[in-house]
């Protein structure tokens, strides 16, 4: 159920002297009249400062963020902060593996059959086509990751549908989701330290030993695949958002997107697998991941508060269990 | 929108861990300076502000990169004024930093100034002869152990003139690398291309048309050639320029140019890949300059309406 909407707020604009500046080329505002009245006439209401308008003239419906949600708070803070510094902190570290060879056997080299098998289906021959699709699995993860705080957060909410604090929320939102799949992936990273798929061709004739893939830490960050991760964090939150809002209009107009990103964020995990960056069980376990958060954090954050939530501390035994629905 | 902007100014810093696993280029966004592109026109809203000496920022946040601008000048911030840039550089690949003079006008944008760079996961590049080429492999092999440090000398010049409901604008811009070592090659980050010092010169031509009746959303086809004279090499670029200006504060971008003829064949590290991101705008005295009152509003342009007054 999507939440509420109303008619948008018009806040009114009287007319002033034209610009006198002949060299505004194409400005929205080239000139200020700082009268009382105009600044009165134009006073924020339940707008944030500065907006431009939508992009036929009118705006969107306007959204409203229901206030038994509660706001991006200090908890969310936090746990952003916390995803932040565990995402650092591990980066700095890197896999524990790293440094040994995995030719004489560092890492966690084992594949499981069902991995050889996929591997040798998708796996490209070509090290240049493997190039090209691993390019290509990144200009989708870097649309997967954006959609849900670019287009859904601000340029929807925001600033089609003049809603700042719907605008505000999801774009926090969808950060959050980022960051937390972020800290996940990259600690698993460190901890399993997988060699890809690749390395075993690190040395031959295609692929020189003094190739970067070959030297640095990233040939030991097979588990499990950060950008399908990321790239399914960012398709089920927005998912999440246009289930809730009516983003584009609603109906089938925000089906879509949803189904559009969930494609996408396939599509970069094929991709991984057919640059050879990962098998297909880091693939899965990556799409698993990044889901899980893209829709727990959300949802978490879209249900009335007020009456989910509870925490209470019961007897378990010989001890104590703390028992809550957040 | 000032919490947004800080968080996503981190989430630009230091998110995506496995992406910044070599897998992406490392000094996305692939945009150089660009105030052609970057500043067209000014910023809505901008050119509202009062004339004044000004401190003023610029962040160009997205996946995987931050792209922080400072300058402090006289005159309208983000519009039409004359003073200095300074750009550091963070990335996951590399730091740096640009600094220079700038005369930033509707009209006319050009800036001088100089760069350093100094990727630490990228060496230089071999030495090859003109009739050979490189591919996106070669950028990530250690040639001799050392990280591919230069220094630049840049100067670029932007002209735009209206026409229609759009501007066709012209950037020119010419490079001299210099510091080093004779018998290699260098990536030069920020035109995207494989220099044997010390010249680079790139010539981009296009037109951004202006969509809905404030003009917020814009959409820009442009070309451009980028010569390397002493590889006798051109490389020919095309693509597309998106903007949306949700506030006279935030933009969202995105750029992606690649070449389309060239000998070397460096997939997304060859070409403007400036992705999706978003620009937040800041200077002192706000967008509108010192205000004696409250906080002037910029209303919105609606049909039937005059020029937006403040």
């Amino acid at each position: 159920m999507a939440a509420t909407s109303h008619g948008a707020a018009q806040d009114g604009a009287p007319a002033s002297d034209p610009d006198e500046d002949p060299m505004a080329v194409g400005d929205f505002v080239d000139e200020v009249d700082l009268s009382e009245e105009a600044a009165d006439a134009n006073r924020p209401r339940d707008r944030d400062e500065f907006e431009t308008s939508a992009l036929d003239g009118e705006p969107g419906e306007h959204l409203s963020w229901p206030e038994e949600w509660g706001s991006f708070g200090l908890l969310d803070y936090g746990f952003l902060g916390g995803a932040m510094a565990v995402t650092v902190a591990t980066q700095i570290i890197g896999p524990f593996e790293n440094g040994g060879d995995p030719q004489a056997g560092a890492g966690w080299q084992r594949s499981s059959r069902v991995d050889e098998i996929v591997r040798r289906r998708l796996r490209r021959d070509d090290l240049e086509e493997r190039g090209r699709i691993r390019d290509a699995s990144d200009l989708l993860l870097s649309l997967t990751v954006s959609f849900p705080f670019l287009f859904d957060g601000l340029v929807s909410a925001f600033w089609y549908h003049e809603s700042p604090e719907v605008g505000r929320q999801l774009t926090l939102l969808s950060i959050e989701v980022q960051f937390i799949t972020a800290a996940i992936q990259s600690t698993s990273n460190m901890l399993a330290s997988r060699v890809r798929p690749y390395v075993r061709d690190c040395g031959s004739s295609e692929l020189p030993e003094d190739n970067g893939d070959c030297t640095g830490s990233v040939r030991f960050r097979s588990f499990f695949s950060g950008h399908t991760s990321q790239a399914f964090a960012g398709a089920v939150t927005s998912c999440v958002f246009h289930s809730k809002f009516e983003l584009y209009g609603g109906g089938s107009q925000d089906v879509l997107p949803c189904i559009g990103l969930l494609a996408g964020a396939t599509a970069v995990g094929v991709f991984r697998m057919m640059a050879d960056m990962h098998y297909v069980t880091d693939v899965i376990a990556g799409a698993l991941m990044g889901s899980a958060v893209g829709a727990v954090v959300p949802l978490l954050r879209m249900r009335n508060l007020e009456n989910d939530r509870s925490l209470s501390i019961v007897p378990n035994g010989l001890g104590l269990a703390v028992v809550g629905t957040l | 929108m000032r919490c947004i902007g800080t968080t996503a100014l981190l989430l630009g810093l230091f998110a995506a861990p496995a992406a910044a696993q070599h897998s992406l280029p490392g000094n996305f966004p692939m945009e150089g300076d660009g105030p052609g592109l970057m500043e067209l026109e000014g910023a809505p809203g901008w050119g509202a502000g009062t004339t004044r000496g000004f401190v003023a920022g610029s962040f160009d946040l997205g996946f995987l990169y931050v792209r922080p601008r400072f300058s402090a000048g006289w005159g309208k911030p983000h519009f039409k004024w004359v003073g200095m840039d300074v750009n550091p550089i963070v990335s996951p690949g590399a730091i740096g930093g640009y600094a220079g003079f700038r005369i930033d006008h509707p009209f006319v944008n050009w800036r001088i100034g100089a760069r350093m760079a100094l990727p630490f996961s990228r060496s230089y590049m071999e030495d090859r002869p003109n009739s050979e080429s490189f591919d996106r492999t070669d950028l990530n092999r250690d040639v001799d152990g050392e990280d591919g440090f230069y220094v630049s000398a840049e100067t670029e010049l932007t002209l735009n003139i209206p026409v229609g409901s759009g501007v066709v604008f012209s950037e020119t811009a010419l490079t001299h690398i210099s510091l080093v070592p004779d018998d290699v090659f260098v990536y030069e980050d920020t035109i995207k291309v494989i220099a044997e010092p010390p010249w680079v010169w790139r010539q981009r031509l296009g037109y951004i048309a202006r969509f809905g009746e404030t003009g917020a959303v814009r959409v820009g086809l442009v070309a451009e050639v980028v010569g390397v004279p002493k590889r006798d090499m051109v490389v020919v670029r095309a693509g597309l320029l998106l903007r949306v200006f949700v506030s006279p504060r935030v933009e969202v971008r995105g750029s992606w140019i690649p070449a389309i003829v060239g000998r070397d064949d460096l997939g997304i590290r060859g070409g403007d890949f400036g992705l999706l991101g978003l620009r937040y705008r800041w200077s002192t005295g706000g967008v509108t300059g010192e205000q004696t009152g409250d906080p002037a509003v910029l209303p919105e342009m609606r049909e039937g309406e005059e020029s937006p007054v403040n």
